[in-house]
């Protein structure tokens, strides 16, 4: 293939374009084959949804549509190419809100198309999660058990390669980050929710209260986070209202410190059902220090290697949508159809 | 050539009109309720062949109508007019309607939230903004401002309802309209980011603030 003055010098390849736009980040990467990213442009909408105190798909899907256009032409510009030399294109076609899935797919299908015919890859928002760990590794992707929390799910999955994903366990109620933002909520605390707990928690005494770790006995790898909801639910009113600064910092760290610890137990379970000794992290909830921190500690009291997704590739964004797209074009795995719609509901694994 | 996309509505369409011969190349209609961003592949691929992947200018219909219909087509614009490099300009979808009167009449349509927009095109331009009215006021309102002119509707359901004529936005009178701007127009409207004609602003319910503790379970 002939590459104009526009390509990189040193070309890798595939040359991948990536769009993502699931829930309220509209992102733009472009990449070099699995090592390289090139340029990853993100937009995030948080400030625009903050007055509301969650996501308003609406008003993100607006906001996408204005979005997208002058990101890609940041992002080309930034990594240096022209639309040209893209050899492959890529988008999130769920799971996601609709009227935002719609946007990043079809502009990215359209400039496949125009763009002579080129790949276009319909990428599933949480392989982008449950690959992200492996970005930046000059091993590639490898048979591990996966932990992917995040705003939306809660999912362990035997990874045993490429497209190869075995559901262990999901939740049965609230995703994980889904419970930090509700508690936050309930807390007074500013949207998002999740880091905010974060922050509190780390002045917090995490066994002040004595909140429940669902299901953490229950043998299976399922999750259930509504009941611990419930239990703040019922502190709250036992305690001097307004809450003084200690007793929110010790809420925090003791809700926190509830989630990880049946995150945790879950984890390992989930590797010695495996027989892997491999464990990977990722999804926004995976940013959190404490997760990371006793996670960590776990897997090396036990001999098992942990992955965690770097911070950057936790929260939404499309260099992991480039990461999946390049890893499934080199595997020749077959491009998808431009017929195809998206899937606000799209699985990973059954 | 020019490549007009028009997807306000379920009854979506695509055409190219050829600048030299002045008349439409190609054009392609297909109905979708939701499904415009599947359904729109296969004719645009079938466009890009006849054009050759050459285009001069690249017009969407704004709507108002369908978001995501609206939204699919301006995803495809810009898509293509970043690969193409070609210009693009949007135009609302009420001055392509399909009339038989000439190029003066109204068009009514379906606001949701139980009302109805009415707006006037002169000329196959747009007169001021889309008026919207109750329901509950709009058989007599339109009664009086539609008497003796052409009304048109894409909304099945308003014809009988209003004694107007079914007819919608299509790509053909989109891309003849697009034909007749001149490279100033264009060159403003194609400065202008892509954004569906919107009606109103986004429906947003706002959470009540709450004391901790006080707050619904079911939230």
């Amino acid at each position: 293939m002939t590459r104009s003055a526009t390509a990189p010098p040193s070309y890798a390849g595939p040359l991948i374009l990536a769009l993502e736009s699931s829930c309220d980040e509209t992102a733009v990467a472009i990449a070099d084959g699995l090592d390289h990213i090139l340029a990853s442009e993100i937009s995030s909408q948080v400030e625009l949804h903050r007055p509301y105190g969650g996501v308003v798909p609406e008003l993100a899907s607006r906001n996408h549509n204005l979005n997208l256009r002058p990101l890609i032409d940041l992002a080309l510009e930034k990594a240096g190419v022209s639309i040209e030399v893209i050899d492959v294109f890529a988008a999130t076609a769920g799971p996601g809100l609709a009227s935002s899935l719609l946007i990043g797919n079809t502009t990215a299908k359209a400039l496949a198309l125009a763009a002579g015919g080129k790949p276009f890859y319909s990428i599933n928002h949480m392989e982008g999660h449950l690959l992200s760990p492996f970005m930046g590794d000059p091993e590639g992707i490898r048979p591990c058990a996966a932990l992917v929390v995040s705003g939306g799910h809660t999912l362990l999955i035997h990874l045993r390669g490429l497209g190869d994903y075995q559901l262990l366990g999901t939740t049965r109620d609230d995703a994980a980050g889904e419970a930090f933002d509700k508690v936050a909520k309930m807390l007074g605390l500013p949207y998002p929710g999740g880091p905010e707990i974060d922050r509190q928690a780390r002045a917090g005494d995490p066994a002040a209260f004595d909140f429940p770790r669902s299901m953490i006995d229950s043998g299976d790898l399922g999750f259930s986070f509504s009941g611990l909801k419930t239990a703040m639910f019922y502190q709250l009113p036992k305690l001097d209202q307004p809450l003084s600064p200690t007793c929110l910092a010790d809420l925090c760290a003791s809700f926190q410190e509830a989630v990880v610890d049946v995150l945790v137990a879950k984890a390992l379970t989930a590797i010695r059902q495996t027989g892997e000794t491999l464990l990977t992290l990722s999804g926004g909830v995976s940013c959190n220090h404490r997760l990371r921190e006793k996670m960590s500690a776990a897997c090396e009291k036990n001999g098992i290697e942990l992955k965690i997704a770097a911070p950057a590739w936790c929260t939404d964004n499309a260099a992991m949508i480039a990461y999946v797209a390049a890893a499934k074009a080199l595997h020749g795995v077959e491009p998808s159809s431009l017929d195809e719609d998206v899937n606000p509901n799209l699985r990973l694994a059954d | 050539m020019i490549l007009s996309i028009e997807t306000s509505t379920p009854r979506a369409s695509l055409a190219l009109f050829d600048r030299e011969k002045a008349s439409i190349e190609w054009e392609h209609a297909f109905t979708t309720e939701r499904a415009h961003n599947s359904v729109i592949f296969s004719p645009l691929k079938e466009a890009l062949e006849v054009c050759g992947h050459s285009l001069d200018l690249i017009v969407v219909g704004l709507g108002p109508g369908s978001y995501s219909g609206v939204r699919v087509g301006i995803a495809v614009a810009n898509g293509l007019a970043i690969a193409l490099g070609a210009p693009v300009v949007g135009l609302s979808s009420l001055v392509a309607y399909g009339a038989e009167g000439g190029d003066d009449f109204l068009v009514i349509g379906d606001a949701r939230r139980a009302s109805v927009f009415v707006a006037e095109v002169k000329s196959r331009a747009l007169v001021g903004e889309p008026d919207l009215i109750d329901v509950k006021q709009a058989g007599e309102v339109l009664a009086k401002r539609t008497e003796g002119r052409e009304t048109l509707t894409a909304d099945a359901p308003l014809v009988d309802r209003y004694g107007v004529r079914l007819s919608g936005p299509n790509a053909v009178v989109l891309a003849r309209l697009a034909a007749g701007l001149k490279e100033d127009q264009i060159a403003e409207l194609a400065a202008r980011p892509l954004e569906p004609a919107y009606l109103r602003p986004p429906h947003i319910t706002t959470p009540k603030p709450k004391t901790p503790g006080a707050k619904s379970l079911k939230d």
